[in-house]
């Protein structure tokens, strides 16, 4: 509780205090029980908690899932480790047409949480997918991404408790990430953004660990006399809309950034949304600072041109204000 | 160890023998098979007026046999998940045909309240996990049920339905071996009618005289029987369920059985010789075997299957009226119940 | 390119509510063809088109409050597309400070602007605000802007007139003779000084070609100078000229100006601080005017006769400021001095 853990750890602690409380937790995926999953995310479990409540399972990601909604649906409370998201696509029918609609067709509950490691990092294309829009868009499912270890495992807690299949978003590059953590009751609810850093000019919306690039972005514009109200999502869906809405409010403008790629990302429906809700509040049209549309390469210098960095943020907020300047004396 | 298909003679009905079966429980058996057959024949007209039925519904009609043989093999607290080909699999779970039928009229009254339709029929209370539209995903469900009753300890057997067709997707090799590992108590049994929509099985796969043979290569035990003889398929099932109950895991049943109709309702089948169906009609009639064999064994005389034949056109008359009384589902309710967390869901009326 | 802006009519006005826009953008307009409805304070008014060409896009829609001097739409030359408005913001009475940061790293971080920059008085933010302001305004806050109005409308005349200025001493005995008549006859209200003055400059008005008869009197409120028009001078008696007087007085000091001093645009106004205890002093014509006529204090002085004697006579000086772009200096010499001819000869009984 409340020491100074990485992301990885937090993740641990949050399944081994929620395994140790409700016997009907267990987890299921490939390289658990001794290795602890690809990010360490559960390393030292299976030995404490035994072959029953950390199952190695075959590499079939159709089979893990299917496992997970089958036991769900027959008193468990499943995780299912994913690894990498990017394996989801082998377990797709699984979570959209099994998973998402049990309960809208039988009123039956999914309590399911669906864990991997996702974001841009290395391997390439195909280790390097942004499926958040995907499962956004899938009616029935829930959608969280914490940028944090008290996120983290606050959020695992909730989503454990829950009644609802969760696809629980955690970024490769975060593993390491440190902070505080909550206790063994501290849950942090889903479906609530959080304020990272307050300002009166901007509001910046990010998630995960665009979060990071976001407050470098707002240190670097701080010096200019700019101060950016920094928003982390946490929750992808449900949004929380209305923090976002109340920053808005205040600010008059508005910019969300991403790693994802442009088209039908999740910031296109946030932008979407803020300027239906705000429009008498905005003074500039809302902007997404997204990554190019390109599959992510090899080569860092290639990936790390794809995505948008902490000078592409702030050159985003000085050319909207620059453009469209403030109405208000702020 | 398989068995091979019987070969008939041209016009004579292939009789059964009523071994390793409850002898007082097979008068209820044929009773259930009449009540699907009778059922599966009302569909087509009512998908077609366009008024009762929205769309089409996937009859079973000949495969009563492999529903009822099975599904009497389980125990109460047993479990079943079947694809989009599913009435049979309902109603011999106990279903009644007031919620089966009402549900495929799209009423409230419905097993699903009218939002699942023939595909996604349930009832969780009587074991039956639910229909499902994606081939091989109920081997799916049933797998996963079957890893929480190993978990939990519930003396559950899971059994899941595939058709041929869905056993040439991966998923239902994933699902089969993953249990197979696990030691599940897990029965899949694989309804083979021959025909993936209008594909033959001949054409789809090169083993073509056997899909248990793949799962005796996953290492399950697998067995290949006689799906239009109900007591073949209950001796099947019926070892298969001592098997995982003991936790000896999972096992795979090829079921060999034929539908007399379409793949659907309204389907004009050009694929296949009506002299095939008249044949299967003629030799393997599962009711039809049974009947004989109970009629020879003075189980059941003519007068008393007439009174059955009876008992099951007014069930699904009554159904019917059943259905076409009930109310349709309030629109105002359609975004309702999507996930427990409140999401906003928008939409046209906003 | 020729803009339609909301005009500052009588100096009171401090914006307008947009009533109808009579043109549509991409209509042709004429040359002083009514655009759109707009009303003031207590008028409503059509604003011309100030050329003949296309009418640019509608920046303000009906039912918006509009500040003094805000663009509400362009004429565009024919087939020529709008462009944005101008860099420079026009002058109004919102406040419109930006918080900006400094300019060095805003230029060079800016994108290249294709477009002009857009003021920020049009944003949906700033379109609110305004709306806001204007319905849930204190007196205080609008006497601030009131000076702003001032300041800006002086500032503008300033800018924008070539100013020159004539003089003379005016024998203010008749004056005071005619006063003590009119108010030992019971008059009432009783006429002052600045009443005389009215009608002097009227006279005089006429005399050199100006058919209305208007006259602008310049009047110190708290808030700040208020200028009413008295109409028709000539028009009235001594006392109908008193009443008047008063009447716009207490308009101006209650900045409840009426349609008519909206409406009309003498062409020269008094401004007379002889009260103030001021011997001579230089103004600023008012916009839309062509001379202002600025007065001082009535005193005994010495003078020389025609023979050179010295004698005490009771003189004011009158200074007349015009806009030389239409009157030259002999035009002002005549002026003033049929001012002082006018004045010279009044009698009670005009």
């Amino acid at each position: 509780m409340s020491e100074n853990v990485t992301v990885g750890q937090a993740f641990q602690q949050g399944m081994r205090e929620e395994m140790g409380r409700d016997e009907t937790i267990f987890v299921i995926g490939t390289d658990l029980f001794i290795r602890g999953g690809h990010f360490a995310q559960v390393k030292g479990i299976g030995p404490e908690f035994g072959a029953d409540r950390v199952i190695d399972a075959p590499i079939s990601e159709a089979a893990m899932v299917a496992a997970g909604v089958g036991a769900a649906m027959n008193g468990m409370r499943p995780v299912v480790d994913l690894n990498f998201m990017d394996f989801a696509f082998g377990a797709m029918d699984e979570l959209v047409n099994q998973a998402a609609k049990a309960r809208y067709l039988w009123g039956k509950a999914v309590p399911l949480v669906v864990r991997a490691s996702s974001g841009i990092a290395l391997y390439a294309a195909q280790h390097n997918n942004s499926l958040e829009a995907w499962f956004m868009h899938t009616p029935g499912l829930v959608v969280v991404m914490p940028s944090n270890p008290a996120d983290t495992k606050g959020i695992l807690k909730s989503a454990l408790r829950g009644e609802d299949p969760v696809v629980f978003f955690m970024h490769k590059r975060l593993t390491g990430a440190r902070g505080e953590t909550g206790g063994p009751d501290d849950l942090v609810p889903i479906g609530k953004a959080a304020v990272v850093r307050p300002g009166r000019h901007v509001t910046l919306i990010s998630s995960g660990i665009v979060v990071q690039k976001a407050v470098k972005a707002a240190e670097v514009l701080a010096g200019d006399g700019i101060e950016v109200d920094v928003i982390d999502l946490r929750t992808i869906l449900p949004l929380d809309i209305d923090l976002v809405m109340e920053s808005v409010r205040r600010t008059g403008r508005a910019m969300v950034v991403t790693e994802e790629p442009p088209y039908a990302s999740v910031a296109s429906e946030i932008a979407a949304s803020i300027q239906e809700e705000a429009f008498d509040y905005l003074d500039a049209p809302v902007a997404r600072i997204t990554a190019a549309h390109a599959p992510i390469p090899h080569a860092p210098q290639l990936m790390e041109a794809l995505l948008p960095q902490v000078e592409h943020v702030v050159q985003a907020v000085r050319g909207s204000i620059s453009r469209w300047p403030s109405s208000e004396e702020v | 160890m398989t068995e091979t298909r019987a070969v008939a003679g041209p016009d004579e009905l292939i009789e059964i023998q009523l071994d390793g079966v409850p002898l007082g429980d097979l008068e209820e058996w044929l009773e259930t098979m009449l009540l699907i057959r009778e059922f599966e024949e009302s569909l087509e007209p009512l998908t077609m007026s366009g008024t009762q039925i929205p769309g089409s519904v996937h009859q079973a009609s000949g495969q009563e046999a492999v529903a009822v043989g099975a599904i009497r093999a389980l125990e109460p607290q047993d479990l079943v998940a079947s694809p989009h080909r599913p009435h049979h699999h309902a109603l011999a779970k106990g279903m009644t045909a007031r919620v089966v039928m009402a549900e495929l009229w799209g009423r409230t009254t419905g097993c699903a309240g009218g939002r699942g339709g023939t595909m996604h029929l349930n009832d969780f209370s009587l074991g039956y996990f639910g229909s499902n539209g994606i081939v091989g995903a109920a081997i799916g469900i049933a797998m996963g049920a079957a890893l929480a009753a190993k978990l939990r300890k519930t003396g559950q057997v899971c059994v899941g339905f595939v058709g041929e067709g869905g056993a040439n997707t991966g998923r239902t090799w994933e699902f089969v071996n993953f249990a197979a590992m696990q030691k599940l108590p897990l029965i899949a049994i694989c309804e083979n009618n021959q025909y993936a929509v209008e594909t033959y099985i001949g054409r789809s796969a090169a083993l073509v005289d056997s899909i248990a043979r793949r799962a005796e290569g996953f290492g399950l035990p697998s067995v290949q029987v006689d799906g239009q003889d109900v007591c073949a398929v209950y001796r099947a099932v019926h070892a298969a369920r001592d098997r995982a109950a003991r936790g000896d895991g999972p096992s795979f049943i090829e079921a060999v059985t034929y539908r007399y109709r379409g793949h659907n309702t309204g389907e004009v089948a050009n694929y296949r010789e009506q002299d095939e169906v008249e044949q299967w009609r003629r030799t393997k009639d599962p009711i039809e075997r049974l009947r004989r064999a109970l009629e020879s064994a003075g189980l059941v005389d003519q007068g008393r299957f007439e009174t059955l034949e009876e008992n099951a056109r007014a069930a699904v008359e009554d159904a019917i009226r059943f259905a076409d009384e009930s109310p349709v589902p309030d629109p105002a309710t359609a975004t309702e119940r999507v996930t427990a967390l409140p999401v906003d869901a928008k939409g046209p009326a906003q | 390119m020729p803009e339609i802006a909301i005009p500052a009519i009588g100096i009171a006005m401090t914006e307008a509510l947009l009533v109808k826009w009579h043109k549509q953008p991409g209509e042709t307009v004429e040359a002083a063809e009514p655009v759109v409805e707009i009303e003031t304070d207590k008028a409503t008014m059509d604003l011309e088109s100030p050329a003949a060409g296309t009418l640019g896009p509608h920046l303000f829609e009906p039912g918006a409050i509009v500040p003094v001097g805000t663009v509400i739409a362009e004429i565009v030359a024919e087939g020529a597309p709008a462009t944005e408005a101008p860099e420079e913001a026009p002058e109004s009475s919102a406040p419109a400070e930006e918080s900006m940061p400094s300019p060095t790293a805003v230029s060079a971080a800016a994108p290249p602007a294709t477009d002009a920059r857009r003021p920020h008085d049009k944003s949906p933010r700033a379109r609110r605000l305004a709306r806001e302001r204007s319905s849930a305004e204190p007196r205080r806050e609008k006497a601030g802007r009131f000076r702003d109005l001032i300041a800006a409308k002086v500032a503008e005349s300033w800018r924008e007139i070539p100013h020159f200025a004539v003089t003379r001493e005016v024998d203010a005995e008749p004056m005071i003779s005619a006063l003590q008549a009119l108010r030992a006859s019971n008059v009432k209200p009783a006429p002052t000084m600045t009443d005389l003055l009215l009608r002097a400059l009227a006279l005089a008005l006429r005399e050199r070609g100006d058919r209305d008869g208007h006259v602008g009197l310049a009047v110190a409120t708290e808030d700040g100078v208020v200028i009413p028009v008295v109409r028709d001078v000539l028009s009235l008696d001594a006392a109908s000229l008193a009443g008047a007087r008063a009447a716009a007085v207490e308009r101006a000091r209650t900045r409840r100006l009426n349609a008519d001093d909206v409406a009309t645009t003498p062409t020269s106004t008094l401004s007379n601080l002889g009260p103030f205890g001021i011997d001579h002093f230089t103004g600023i014509v008012a916009h839309g005017q062509t001379s202002l006529l600025t007065v001082g204090r009535a005193v005994p002085r010495v003078v020389a006769d025609g023979d050179r004697t010295l004698s005490v006579r009771t003189t004011f000086h009158a200074t007349l400021n015009v806009d030389h772009r239409s009157i030259d200096g002999a035009d002002a010499a005549q002026l003033l001095v049929a001012f002082a001819e006018a004045a010279e000869l009044i009698t009670p009984d005009f």
